[in-house]
């Protein structure tokens, strides 16, 4: 999604004709106007030198955006379960067992990405928990 | 069932063998996000992990918080020590 919205910044920012065709695995594909190709208008060949110069500073940010998220798939009664992580949502825990660890633990995800979704998502959100008022001890 | 996929989200993001107090985080941190009402208790080096549930449930642990029934989830886990 980093990759389409810079793509349509670009887009702005840059006199010449580029529309966002599609979204590939690695990166962004720009479909630039013929015109702006075989013109001969030297300054749309500028600006075109100008499109790929900023395009190639762009590339490794989403790159590097795209392999921070992994992908967990596993096989669940017959269905398979595929979900995207956030990277934030992998929290290590190599402290001793206290309540104090437990609660660094819980609050480092707390404020993990993906535990904001899970908050959004949750089924007390959905009206869906028929154990209203629980709370979570320690 | 919901419990399962808890347990097999929480298996895939941190392997129980690899870590095992961490696992059982997990699946508290989701159990409870989910709207469950779990409770763990950590003694020395073990994590016992209880969901609410009034159903009459035998030969698990259960323990009692404000009049609620809570079951142990990860007993079998401890080979039944507790």
């Amino acid at each position: 999604m980093r990759g389409v919205k810079f793509a349509a910044k670009i887009s702005y920012l840059l006199p010449v004709d580029c529309f966002i065709l599609s979204r590939q695995n690695f990166g962004i594909t720009l479909l630039l106007s013929f015109s702006s190709l075989v013109a001969g208008d030297p300054l749309k060949i500028k600006n075109l030198i100008r499109l790929f110069a900023l395009l190639s500073c762009f590339a490794p940010v989403v790159l590097q955006a795209q392999d921070n998220t992994s992908h967990i798939n596993f096989d669940f009664y017959g269905d398979t379960i595929a979900l995207q992580l956030d990277p934030s949502f992998r929290v290590s825990f190599n402290e001793p067992l206290s309540d104090q660890s437990v609660k660094a633990f819980n609050d480092k995800m707390s404020s993990s990405a993906t535990s904001r979704l899970s908050r959004r998502f949750s089924r007390t959100n959905l009206n869906l928990n028929w154990m209203t008022g629980c709370t979570t001890s320690l | 069932m919901y419990y399962q996929l808890i347990r097999k989200t929480a298996q895939k993001i941190s392997p129980k063998a690899e870590n095992y107090p961490r696992y059982t985080l997990y699946k508290w941190f989701l159990l409870t996000r989910s709207g469950y009402n779990s409770i763990l208790t950590v003694a020395g080096d073990s994590v016992l992990f209880y969901v609410q549930s009034d159903e009459n449930i035998y030969n698990i642990p259960y323990r009692m918080k404000g009049g609620k029934q809570f079951v142990c989830l990860n007993y079998h886990d401890y080979g039944g020590l507790y």
